[in-house]
């Protein structure tokens, strides 16, 4: 007991030197290539700079908590409900898009059944994100982690492409990883959380 | 005697010796009481570094983060490793600031040496080496030494790359749920 309460109050106070890090303020911005490049970058949304507009010294800071993380997997394909029993003479989603005697119904019914699908799919994938995103709104340690871990990517990466030149294939590679960590951040935390 | 005293007597104890457990046996974790005076400290350190470094003072800023790695940290506390990172890293970066690349690179090693656990402030750490490096090899580089600036800057952008590689591995775990 005694130990866990130390982690959760160390965990609200970790980093506060790191939070006046160019690496976190950097957070706020997007990540992607125009961001390793010298020009100042715009915010990918308004909320996404949320928190990082006053300088370190007056910018408010909270004290994350970590709780058990739900173990929502971002790589995972979304789980896709389970289709009802097949009744006799029944015709699934799933039996038109599969089955080969679908295309017997028509060109426009099979289409229909694509659409369904793929609208299907799409509100697996917009629910999960939701999910995701509630699960680490409740949890500003790890968006802290997820915002400085994204904005140090960035930084490095303007320090390879500066010293390397822009047409180096490190200094390409470095700006990959600059927007996929971007990406990675706006999917899970749009809003990082204040730094102090 | 009743028995509401002796568990009262024995709750006191019991607080007492939790505030004045600073001196903790092997593997006995620290108080509550004393994680929280060590946090409360470093927390008040960081603003006043805060208020030195906004006003452009990065001297003093640096004095108020090496008051962090100078405080006496109680017998295994598990934070003080991260507390430490973070205030090698900060000192750094404020190094970087004072155009001492030199005093940078050596905090951001003696960092990298103080701390073992994979985190963002390791990585941050990597990330400073790797700035201080390339700083370096800038200077050399004005000294017209091409050699010395072509090796600096190797190893500056090989620390860097290691930087990143540490943080999209962070990154990664984060979005499987797990901690950092």
């Amino acid at each position: 007991m005694r130990r866990a309460a130390g982690t959760v109050v160390a965990a609200g106070l970790l980093g506060l030197g790191c939070a006046a890090s160019p690496a976190y303020r950097a957070s706020s911005t997007p990540v992607g290539s125009a961001t390793v490049a010298s020009t100042p970058p715009e915010p990918s949304t308004q909320e996404s700079s949320a928190g990082f507009a006053q300088p370190p010294s007056m910018a408010p800071r909270t004290a994350p908590v970590r709780r058990p993380a739900t173990g929502v997997d971002l790589d995972r394909e979304p789980a896709q409900p389970a289709p009802p029993p097949a009744q006799p003479g029944s015709v699934t989603v799933q039996s038109l898009s599969e089955s080969p005697t679908s295309s017997v119904l028509g060109g426009a019914a099979v289409e229909d059944g694509e659409r369904t699908v793929r609208e299907a799919r799409i509100g697996a994938q917009v629910q999960r994100i939701r999910e995701e995103q509630i699960r680490l709104a409740s949890n500003p340690g790890i968006c802290h982690d997820v915002c400085f871990a994204a904005g140090s990517i960035c930084l490095a990466a303007q320090e390879v492409c500066r010293l390397t030149g822009d047409s180096d294939a490190r200094c390409t590679r470095a700006r990959g990883a600059c927007a996929d960590a971007g990406r990675q951040r706006d999917g899970s935390c749009p809003v990082c959380p204040p730094t102090h | 005697m009743s028995l509401r005293f002796l568990q009262a007597f024995a709750l006191g104890v019991a607080l007492l010796s939790g505030c004045a457990s600073q001196p903790t046996g092997p593997g006995e974790a620290p108080s509550n009481e004393a994680v929280m005076a060590v946090l409360g400290t470093v927390r008040a350190l960081h603003h006043e570094a805060d208020v030195f470094e906004g006003a452009g003072d990065f001297e003093r800023a640096s004095d108020a983060v090496r008051r962090i790695l100078a405080m006496q940290y109680p017998r295994n506390m598990a934070e003080a490793e991260d507390l430490r990172a973070d205030a090698y890293g900060r000192l750094a970066e404020l190094a970087l600031r004072r155009a001492a690349p030199d005093e940078a690179l050596s905090l951001a090693d003696t960092g990298l040496r103080d701390t073992h656990r994979e985190s963002v402030l390791r990585a941050r750490l990597m990330m400073v080496r790797g700035q201080s490096l390339g700083a370096l090899a800038d200077r050399a580089h004005a000294a017209a030494d091409e050699l010395g600036a072509r090796r600096l800057r190797e190893q500056a952008v090989g620390a860097l790359e290691a930087s990143i590689a540490l943080n999209q591995r962070l990154l990664q775990r984060l979005a499987d749920g797990g901690a950092p």
